[in-house]
C-alpha cells in the first residue's frame, strides 16, 4: 500500500508556521518546567449541584464542544459537497463510512438494527478517532501546578483529549450496555430477554449478571487507559528531553498509531457487544 | 522537600515500590499474551502470504486488546505513584 | 481546584448528551445522505446493467433478423447470377450461331465469286487461247521463216500465253 500525503500551499504556510511557534515555544519551555508538578491531576471547577455531579472537567468540556465543532463542520460539507461522482476527500468519508456499514452488517445478525448500530458505531467511532488525534498533536491546555494552581501549558503538554478523561468511557461504555440491552428487549420481548440471563441454567445468573457488568469496565479502562496512559508517559518523557522536538515523534506514536486502532477497537466492541444481545 | 516522618518516608518508599512492582508484574502478561499473537499471525502469513493485509489488522486489533491489561496495570501505576 | 485524573463526576452528563447531540448532526448531515447516495448508485448501476442488457438482446435480435435478410438477399442475388449466366450463355450459343452462319453465308458467296471468277476467267482464256491459236497458226502461215526462228517465235508466244493467263 502506497500512500502519499499532498499539502496545499495554505497548508504547506500552516504547518510551517506551527512548527516554527513550536520550536520557539520549544525553546521558552526549554528546562521550565519540573516534572511531577501536576501530573496526574487536573483542573476542576464546582457547581451548585449534589453530590458527585458537583463537580466538572472544564478542559474535557471545551474540548468536547471544540470536536462536535469540528465534526459537525466536515459533516455540513461532506453534504453540501455531495456528488454522485465523488471527489477525492468524499470518496475518503465514504470509504471509512462504507467499512464501518459493512463491518456493521456482518456482525449485527437483525436487519433492522443495522442501522441504528450503524449510527451508533461510527459516531463513536469518529468521535474518538478525532479525539484521539487531538490527544496527538502538541498544544495548549490548562493543568494544575501541584499547589493547586492553575497554569498554562504552552506545548509543553497535548491538547487535551476527551476519551483521557474517565468521564467520556465510561458514559459511552454504559451507554453501549444500555442500548444493547435496549435493542434486545426490542427485538426479542421482554420475557425471551431475561431468559438469556438464566440460561443455560439458572444457576449461572450471577455469572451472567457480573459478565455484563464487567463489559463496561473493560470496554471503558481499555481507552482511557491508553489514551491517559499515553498522555503521562509522552509528559514523561518529554520532560526528559527538556520539551524539545522529540516529543512529536512519542505524541504521534502515542496518538496516532494508538489512537486509531483504541478508536477502532471501541467501536468494533460497541458492534460486538450490541451484536451479541441480538443473536437469537 | 519538606522534612518526613517516618511514617510518611515509609508511605514514600511503598509507593514507589508499589507502583514499580505493579508496573512490572502487569508488563509480563500482556508481553506473554501478545507474542502469542505475534507468533500466530506470523505462522498464518508465512501459511498464507495473500492473506497478509486481513491478518496484519486483526493482528493489531487482538494485540490492542491483550494489551488492555498491562494499561491497567500502567494506571494503577501511576494513580499509586501520583495521587 | 484540582482533582485526580482518574474521576467521575457530572461531566459525564454532559458527555452523553454531546454525544446525542452529536449523533442528531451526524445522521442528518452524514450517515442519511451517505446511505441515499449509496442506494441511489446502487439503483443507478442496477439500471444501467438493465439497460445494456436490454440494448444487448436487442442488438442480438437485430443481428439476427440482419443475418437473415442477408441470406435470403444472397440466395436472390445468386439466383439472379444463374439466371444471368443462364441467359448469358444461350445468347452467347445464339449469337456465335448467327456469326458462324454469317462468315459460313459470306465465305459462301466468296466461294462462289471465286468460282464465278474463275470460270469466266477459263472461259475468256480458252476463248483467247482458241483466237491466239488461230493468229498463231495464221502467222505461222503467213510468215516465212525458217526453223529456228519458227521455234523461237513459238517459244515466246507460249510464254506470252503463260504469262498471260
Amino acid at each position: 500500500m502506497k500512500m502519499s500525503v499532498n499539502f496545499s500551499k495554505s497548508e504547506k504556510i500552516f504547518l510551517g508556521v506551527f512548527f516554527v511557534a513550536y520550536a520557539i515555544v520549544a525553546f521558552w519551555n526549554f528546562g521550565k518546567v519540573e516534572f511531577p508538578s501536576g501530573v496526574g491531576h487536573i483542573w476542576q471547577i464546582k457547581i451548585p449541584l449534589p453530590s458527585i455531579f458537583g463537580t466538572l472537567n472544564p478542559m474535557t468540556i471545551i474540548m468536547t464542544a471544540l470536536l462536535l465543532a469540528i465534526l459537525i463542520y466536515i459533516a455540513v460539507d461532506f453534504k453540501k459537497h455531495l456528488r454522485k461522482i465523488p471527489s477525492r476527500k468524499q470518496s475518503a468519508i465514504e470509504m471509512v463510512l462504507s467499512f464501518m456499514y459493512d463491518l456493521v452488517k456482518d456482525v449485527v445478525p437483525a436487519e433492522e438494527f443495522v442501522k441504528p448500530v450503524f449510527y451508533i458505531a461510527t459516531t463513536l467511532f469518529l468521535f474518538i478517532l478525532f479525539s484521539n488525534l487531538l490527544g496527538g498533536i502538541p498544544g495548549i491546555g490548562i493543568g494544575v501546578s501541584s499547589g493547586g494552581a492553575l497554569k498554562l501549558n504552552l506545548f509543553t503538554d497535548t491538547w487535551h483529549s476527551p476519551t483521557g478523561d474517565l468521564n467520556t468511557n465510561v458514559t459511552y461504555a454504559v451507554m453501549v450496555l444500555f442500548i444493547s440491552h435496549i435493542f434486545a428487549i426490542k427485538l426479542k420481548g421482554l420475557k425471551e430477554w431475561a431468559k438469556t440471563f438464566i440460561s443455560p441454567n439458572p444457576i449461572m445468573l450471577p455469572m451472567n449478571i457480573i459478565g455484563e457488568f464487567a463489559k463496561p469496565i473493560s470496554h471503558s479502562l481499555r481507552l482511557f487507559g491508553n489514551i491517559a496512559g499515553g498522555g503521562i508517559m509522552v509528559l514523561m518523557l518529554s520532560y526528559l528531553v527538556k520539551y524539545t522536538f522529540v516529543p512529536v515523534i512519542l505524541w504521534g506514536f502515542f496518538g496516532f498509531f494508538v489512537g486509531t486502532i483504541q478508536a477502532f477497537v471501541f467501536s468494533m466492541l460497541a458492534i460486538a457487544y450490541i451484536g451479541v444481545q441480538l443473536e437469537q | 522537600m519538606a522534612e518526613l516522618s517516618m511514617a510518611q518516608a515509609v508511605v514514600h518508599a511503598a509507593k514507589y515500590i508499589g507502583a514499580g512492582l505493579a508496573m512490572g508484574l502487569g508488563a509480563i502478561g500482556p508481553a506473554i499474551g501478545e507474542g502469542h499473537i505475534g507468533q500466530g499471525a506470523m505462522e498464518s502469513m508465512a501459511r498464507q502470504p495473500e492473506m497478509v493485509g486481513t491478518l496484519t489488522t486483526r493482528m493489531l486489533l487482538s494485540q490492542a486488546v491483550a494489551e488492555s491489561t498491562g494499561l491497567y496495570s500502567l494506571l494503577i501505576a501511576f494513580m499509586i505513584l501520583l495521587i | 481546584m484540582a482533582g485526580s485524573f482518574v474521576n467521575f463526576n457530572g461531566t459525564s452528563i454532559l458527555q452523553l448528551m454531546s454525544f446525542f447531540i452529536l449523533m442528531y448532526f451526524l445522521i442528518k448531515f452524514l450517515y442519511r445522505p451517505f446511505l441515499n447516495i449509496i442506494d441511489k448508485r446502487t439503483e443507478e448501476i442496477k439500471g444501467e446493467y438493465e439497460k445494456a442488457d436490454k440494448a444487448h438482446k436487442e442488438a442480438e435480435e437485430l443481428r439476427k433478423k440482419a443475418k437473415i435478410e442477408l441470406e435470403k438477399l444472397n440466395e436472390r442475388i445468386n439466383q439472379m447470377y444463374e439466371e444471368a449466366k443462364s441467359r448469358v450463355s444461350e445468347y452467347e450459343k445464339k449469337e456465335k450461331a448467327r456469326v458462324q452462319f454469317e462468315v459460313e453465308a459470306i465465305m459462301k458467296r466468296a466461294r462462289n465469286e471465286i468460282e464465278e471468277e474463275r470460270t469466266r476467267a477459263e472461259e475468256t482464256l480458252r476463248a483467247n487461247v482458241i483466237t491466239l491459236a488461230v493468229a498463231l497458226a495464221s502467222r505461222i502461215i503467213q510468215k516465212d521463216i525458217d526453223e529456228k526462228s519458227k521455234r523461237e517465235f513459238l517459244m515466246d508466244q507460249l510464254s506470252k500465253v503463260r504469262d498471260g493467263r
